[in-house]
């Protein structure tokens, strides 16, 4: 059970009024928003599909970088106040600290954590990298969350019950 | 301790906490799954279990995740806002919103033991 804060509400709502013109149903979904399982009910497929793909350009000077934002990330970002530039200046830092680092870029999962500016929260993003081509490559997010994951406890564990 | 052991041990010792937990949930035994911690726990779901691909390069995978979900599997929480969590199956580990109360599983991405996601942090980069 959790619930989502009314900020995030309010800017979930704005949106999906642009994607939505039935009332009635902009009303429900209000309803299930505000309720104690609003954030469980943000996760579900039919919410999800409001928000539509994106596919934005990174143009770097080796290869042009296709990154789709998926919806499920585009849900995320409209409910946390994360706006497209600030996914553009992660992936491009990412991009440039890996040629920096000599680190190969490989088609995968890639876990980001950083800042989109100086000021900015911390923030993790989660990419996939899919195609690595010499004129065109191509990733899409999975998701994008403020801080980050909850790391502690992950290796640590206690084989001996 | 078995020379094959030390070396499976030094080898682990180099790889990144990603890697590190591939191998680490593959050895727990179901006994020690029961008793874990918040951050790791099993989870076992019936037959209303619903299962979803939020990407349409996940779908092929969704069988495979159901019948770990239904078989009882290891878990990790990863974020609990957002409800994401690993789940690591026998030959694939799965990254997933999991709602206990919903019995729903939507699939974001997945990968194989021996390639999970790459950790990079970007603090102090410019």
């Amino acid at each position: 059970m959790s619930v989502l804060a009314d900020a995030e509400i309010r800017r979930l709502m704005k949106f999906l009024r642009g994607q939505i013109a039935d009332t009635e149903k902009l009303a429900f979904i209000e309803d299930e928003l505000r309720g104690e399982f609003g954030a469980e009910y943000l996760r579900e497929s039919e919410m999800v599909s409001y928000f539509p793909n994106k596919t934005i350009e990174v143009s770097m000077p080796e290869t042009i970088w296709k990154l789709r934002i998926i919806s499920y990330t585009r849900m995320r970002m409209t409910q946390r106040g994360i706006s497209d530039e600030e996914i553009i200046r992660l992936f491009e830092k990412f991009l440039r600290f890996c040629a920096d680092e000599n680190q190969i870029i490989t088609v995968g999962a890639y876990t980001i954590f950083g800042k989109a500016s100086p000021r900015s929260l911390p923030l993790t993003l989660r990419i996939d990298v899919d195609e690595i081509d010499e004129n065109e490559s191509q990733a899409h997010t999975i998701t994008i969350f403020v801080g980050r994951g909850d790391a502690r406890q992950t290796v640590e564990i206690n084989l001996i019950s | 301790m078995n020379n094959s052991v030390s070396k499976f041990v030094e080898t682990v010792r180099h790889f990144s906490s990603a890697e590190q937990r591939e191998v680490l949930a593959r050895l727990w035994t179901e006994q020690a799954g029961r008793n874990a911690n918040e951050t790791w726990k099993t989870v076992k779901f019936g037959e209303n279990l619903r299962v979803t691909a939020y990407e349409p390069a996940q779908e092929p995978y969704l069988e495979e995740l159901r019948e770990a979900l239904q078989n009882g599997v290891l878990a990790r929480l990863e974020n609990q806002e957002e409800g994401t969590f690993e789940i690591y199956a026998a030959n694939r580990t799965f990254y997933v919103t999991l709602t206990v109360e919903r019995e729903f599983a939507g699939l974001l991405s997945s990968w194989l033991p021996e390639n999970p996601p790459r950790e990079i942090n970007l603090e102090g980069a410019r």
